[in-house]
């Protein structure tokens, strides 16, 4: 593997193995033949009789239930299909930051898209890559070969932050390159609009795609741990503030809480997985947590 | 506002430490890279606005520290207590915004709730501090403005220049008491203020600055008659009701005494007063503070002279004049004996004079003594005899020996004229009637052998001849063409049957060069028609129309005065008005109608209203004539008298002073007295063929006035000081020495104190205060005037400010150094 090492901890790789995705995971189309579909149809599986009626299509009649029963029932199938994902990552150049952690929030998101690259592999579904910043800059096209993992991550280590973040034109251009539906793992610390961004990221959901935002963030700038006269320089737009810590501390904190919290509202009210990290919570605990999460949910 | 020393406010420079390590310390930020500073921007700059607000506000404390630490030192005071209010208050109500904003601002800042609601408690209890000193500064001065309170102040410092303040307490007269009290008044008003001290003139003349207020104060000296106090206040109130200034304040320094407080009923004081004008507008008030520089009654002990009367103000050269006067004793004295002087100045044609810038007077020598034994409240006669007389002006000063409190009412200063007078002559028909009028001119006339005494007598008694001169010469009527009347100053024409036109063409020209003719008809003439043929008509300054007759039994016609005032009543010891000259019935007189311009009518016939006695002023002299014969003549006082006033009978007095009054009138004779009280207009004859025009009046204090006569007279109405006034004219043969004497009216010098009702009544109740001495002017006026120590209240502020200082450096410190690790 190409630098896998450097992106996924051996231990998560072995947990991720451990687990078992069949049971303990219900991430759509993370292994093959297990999601439920929702495609009903010609396809393979059966899943329930129901009376016939008007408009059905008359060759999907259950002969041998109207031999038996003498009443015309149609037979419903769940498909069972692989699902593409798409891992989005933000590459701006607010993404390369770090305060005093080891990670900047760009390598916690490369670490973050190997873990769930990886699993996806393993389930056997095609995963793809997309960055951006104000535009989308590099894409890799879905496979679901084993070597995808280490194009992916190639792709991911030559990387670099620059420009700013700006979500709707990035998506756009995403929605339009989309041929399937697909899960679309959004990677980003969010830094523009509210409302702009969750009506991006609604955008998706509305096309059929099903979208996870990973709202990743600084450790700093979660918790602002500055104290006395400090000049916060913004490396994307260049400006700069000085400001006493020690006064807007608290107010800060309750800023990115708002922030986050409408995020979360804007996306669970268009039914959007939003996990937010930081960059103090280790990737694969924080993952983990996730997976568990949804599958409780499901 | 005033400090202990000004110097001490150069500490104040220390405020530049603070701002230097202020400068000095201040530190850059830290440079950190933030992506999400845009949740920052939006708070950061109130934040950063806030953070170098309380960084500015640390410095500002500190140097509100260093300012008040400096102003406590510098012991400051503000001259108005009232303002002192308004400061405090006003500084306690901003320290109350500034606290209520804080406490708002760490309410918004969501702050914890103990550190907001102590603030705002602090706030609170600020406020509450503010509102009982700006209450306090309302309740003191309802009409002042606030904005005035620390301004300048008019006020009119009256000093009560009333003899009796002349008394010592202590080895301090009231006079000194009350300058001293005036000058610490003054110390306390606003340097602008505006200060008129109102003394003896009683005038109300508004000094711009403290020196000329100074100027006037020094000049204010003890007077010889009562101060009429509520005449004053009054006119200070008028004066300062003029002024700009809204801050009027009046101060009465008194030592209580009645005089001061006469006549107070329907006093307009206390409707000046009022708060409100006639149209009901507000009026600023006035405060009102009377100062007693009193001495206590208890401690009153004063002897006095008073009552002095003299035998006669003039007497003829080696005469001798009778003093009679009495000592009387205060409340507080015992049983004690008292000596009394007089002594006499001596002639010296070469004084008075200024030497060395004083008054350089005749040596006085002691001519007479006498020892008197007085007990408490109680009193002694004296009598005393001033002899002998030089010829020309005689000062003397009677004294009591024993020196007490009040010096003043000590002495009496005499002054006594003795001249020679002019020869007066008597022409009648009749040798017998005109030897009764010299007889009554003179007693001593027929028997004297020498026309002039050139020594006095021994004998004192009140027998004594009131007037010594030469007397009187007696001639027939038909000899007025041939005496000489150039030596004659008076003449006495009684009861002539007729005239001839040369004689009346020569009494008349006598008459216009000074002399005085006391014209007296009778039943010599037989009508009318026969005074209008003969010279007589020519003396009469009217006509004669007949002579009215009435039975003997018809009292209804008397004479009666009709002017009150005239030299020749002097010689009655009461009013004109009260002499009995009802009980004198007038029977018989000549009609005289039809009065010439110049006459003046003196007496006058109840019922027909005909004059009894008139005036005529003619060139230098006058004509004095009267319709009826007085003394009655021998040829009809038996059979048919003309009246009842001259009878042999004591009772009889009216009708004989008038006649010797008149006859001492015309002669000019004690027609001007020599002493005077207080305010009396001394006025001395100054006849041009004797005496100097021009003269240099020596004052008792040692001025000197410039007079100069006017109409025979020599007069001088400002007689304000007691003692002894000195004419000294020039002639040819030398100096002409003159003079009259002042005294003060002993009722100006009564030591009864004022009753607080006659003070009511003429201030109103509520409209003054008495204060007796310093601590009770400032207790009295408050500090509302006197100022307040502001030292207590700046180390009040200290505290506040060094504890806000701390509360605030230990956050900000604290901050600073977490956020720079």
């Amino acid at each position: 593997m190409v630098a896998v090492e450097q992106y996924l901890k051996p231990e998560l790789a072995s947990q991720i193995k451990r687990l078992d995705l069949r049971a303990q995971l219900v991430v759509k189309g993370f292994l093959q033949g297990i999601h439920a579909s929702p495609f009903h149809g010609f396809s393979v599986e059966f899943s329930e009789h129901r009376r016939y009626s008007h408009g059905d299509d008359p060759k999907d009649i259950d002969w041998l239930a109207y031999a038996k029963t003498d009443r015309y029932y149609v037979k419903k199938f769940e498909a069972e299909t692989n699902i593409t994902g798409y891992i989005v990552m933000d590459t701006s150049e607010s993404m390369a930051y770090t305060f005093r952690q080891q990670l900047t929030k760009f390598d916690y998101c490369v670490c973050l898209s190997a873990a769930l690259t990886y699993l996806m592999l393993m389930q056997q579904d095609p995963i793809g890559l997309v960055t951006f910043d104000e535009k989308i800059r590099a894409s890799l096209y879905p496979r679901s070969r084993r070597s995808q993992f280490a194009a992916i991550l190639s792709q991911l280590s030559k990387l670099k932050t620059s420009g700013k973040t700006h979500l709707a034109g990035p998506l756009k251009q995403l929605l339009a390159m989309l041929r399937h539906r697909s899960l679309i793992m959004l990677m980003s610390d969010l830094l523009s609009d509210v409302e702009s961004t969750v009506d991006s990221i609604r955008m998706l959901k509305h096309a059929g795609h099903d979208v996870i935002v990973f709202h990743v963030l600084d450790e700093a700038e979660v918790t602002f741990p500055f104290k006395g006269l400090v000049q916060l320089n913004d490396p994307e737009s260049g400006q700069s503030v000085s400001v006493n810590a020690d006064d807007i501390g608290n107010e800060y904190r309750e800023n990115i809480r708002k922030f986050r919290d409408d995020l979360k509202r804007g996306c669970s009210q268009a039914r959007i997985d939003y996990v937010p990290l930081d960059t103090s919570v280790p990737y694969d605990k924080a993952l983990t947590e996730y997976l568990l999460s949804r599958r409780n949910r499901f | 506002m005033t400090f202990l020393h000004i110097s001490l406010l150069l500490g104040s420079i220390v405020v530049s430490a603070p701002i230097l390590l202020h400068l000095l310390g201040r530190r850059q930020p830290k440079p950190v890279l933030f992506p999400a500073i845009r949740f920052v921007r939006e708070t950061a700059i109130t934040a950063q606005r806030g953070w170098s607000v309380k960084r500015w506000l640390l410095l500002a404390l500190r140097i509100l520290m260093v300012l008040a630490l400096a102003l406590a030192l510098a012991s400051p005071r503000v001259v108005s207590g009232l303002f002192a209010n308004t400061l405090t208050g006003g500084v306690f109500g901003i320290l109350a915004l500034l606290t209520a904003a804080v406490a708002s601002v760490l309410w918004g800042g969501r702050r914890s709730t103990p550190a907001v609601v102590s603030v705002a408690l602090l706030a609170l209890a600020l406020g509450s501090a503010a509102a009982y000193f700006l209450s306090a500064t309302w309740r003191s001065q309802e009409t002042v403005a606030l904005g005035s309170a620390d301004g300048p102040v008019i006020a009119a410092i009256i000093i009560d220049t009333s003899p009796t303040m002349a008394y010592k307490y202590h080895n301090v007269t009231r006079m000194e008491e009350a300058k001293e009290m005036a000058r610490w008044l003054m110390d306390r008003l606003p340097v602008p203020s505006q200060i008129a001290i109102v003394g003896g003139d009683g005038g109300v003349r508004v000094n711009q600055d403290r020196l000329s207020a100074e100027r006037q104060l020094e000049r204010v000296i003890v007077e010889g008659r009562a101060t009429h106090l509520p005449d004053r206040i009054s006119a200070a109130i008028d004066t300062l009701r003029k002024s700009e200034l809204e801050r009027r304040e009046i101060y009465v320094i008194t030592d209580m005494r009645e005089n001061a407080w006469k006549s107070v009923e329907g006093s307009d004081i206390p409707a000046k007063l009022g708060l409100r004008n006639e149209s009901g507008e507000q009026l600023p008030k006035i405060l009102l503070q009377v100062i007693d520089v009193s001495v206590p009654d208890r401690d009153i002990k004063n002897w006095s002279l008073s009552q002095l009367r003299l035998s006669a103000d003039s007497a003829s050269p080696g005469g001798q004049v009778t003093l009679n006067a009495e000592v009387h004793a205060s409340k507080g004295t015992g049983n004690e004996q008292i000596l009394c002087e007089l002594a006499m100045e001596t002639q010296d044609r070469r004084l008075p004079a200024m030497r060395d810038g004083k008054l350089a007077v005749p040596e006085a020598k002691l001519i007479d003594r006498q020892l008197v034994q007085v007990s408490a409240e109680g009193s002694a006669p004296i009598q005393m005899t001033v002899k002998p007389l030089a010829e020309g002006t005689n000062h003397a000063v009677l004294r009591l020996s024993r020196p007490d409190p009040l010096e003043l009412d000590n002495i009496y200063y005499v002054t006594i004229e003795a001249r020679t007078l002019g020869q007066t002559l008597v022409f009648a028909d009749s040798q017998r009637d005109g030897q009764l009028v010299a007889l009554m001119l003179d007693p001593n006339a027929l028997t004297a052998a020498q026309p002039a005494k050139t020594e006095g007598s021994n004998d004192s008694s009140a027998s004594e001849p009131i007037v010594v001169s030469q007397p009187p010469m007696v001639e027939p009527t038909s000899r007025i063409g041939q005496v000489d009347l150039a030596k004659v100053t008076h003449i006495v024409l009684y009861n002539p049957k007729t005239l001839t036109a040369n004689d009346a063409d020569r009494l008349l020209s006598w008459v216009d060069g000074g002399g005085g003719l006391f014209l007296i008809l009778g039943p010599g003439p037989n009508s009318p028609e026969e005074i209008g043929a003969s010279g007589l008509v020519n003396l009469i300054p009217g006509t004669i129309k007949r002579q009215s007759r009435r039975a003997s039994d018809d009292v209804s016609v008397v004479m009666s005065p009709v002017i009150d005032n005239h030299p020749i009543w002097t010689i009655f010891e009461r009013p004109i008005q009260e002499i009995p000259w009802v009980n004198y019935p007038v029977f018989r007189h000549w009609d005289l109608e039809s009065l010439q311009a110049g006459t003046t009518e003196l007496m006058r016939f109840t019922g027909s209203n005909l004059p009894a006695m008139v005036e005529w002023s003619r060139g230098q002299g006058r004509v004095v004539l009267m319709t009826l014969p007085y003394p009655e003549p021998s040829a009809t006082a038996a059979t048919q008298p003309w009246s009842e006033l001259f009878t042999t009978s004591a009772d009889a007095w009216p009708g004989f002073a008038l006649f010797v009054g008149t006859s001492r009138y015309l002669a000019s004779h004690n027609k001007h007295p020599f002493n005077y009280s207080i305010d009396s207009a001394a006025i001395l004859e100054n006849s041009s063929s004797q005496y100097p025009k021009i003269y240099e009046l020596f004052l008792p204090l040692g001025d000197t006035v410039r007079l100069e006569a006017s109409d025979e007279l020599v007069s001088y109405a400002f007689t304000r000081q007691p003692g002894q006034y000195r004419l000294k004219g020039l002639r040819a043969r030398g100096p002409v020495l003159r003079g009259f004497s002042v005294n003060i009216d002993r009722d100006e010098m009564s030591l009864q104190r004022v009753p607080e009702t006659a003070m009511d009544s003429a201030l109103g109740k509520s409209n003054y205060s008495i204060a007796k001495d310093k601590e009770d002017v400032q207790s009295s006026i408050g500090e509302g005037r006197y100022g307040r120590d502001m030292a207590p209240f700046l180390l009040v502020i200290l505290a506040m400010l060094f504890m806000a200082e701390q509360t605030m450096s230990s956050r900000f410190y604290a901050s600073t150094k977490r956020g720079n690790p």
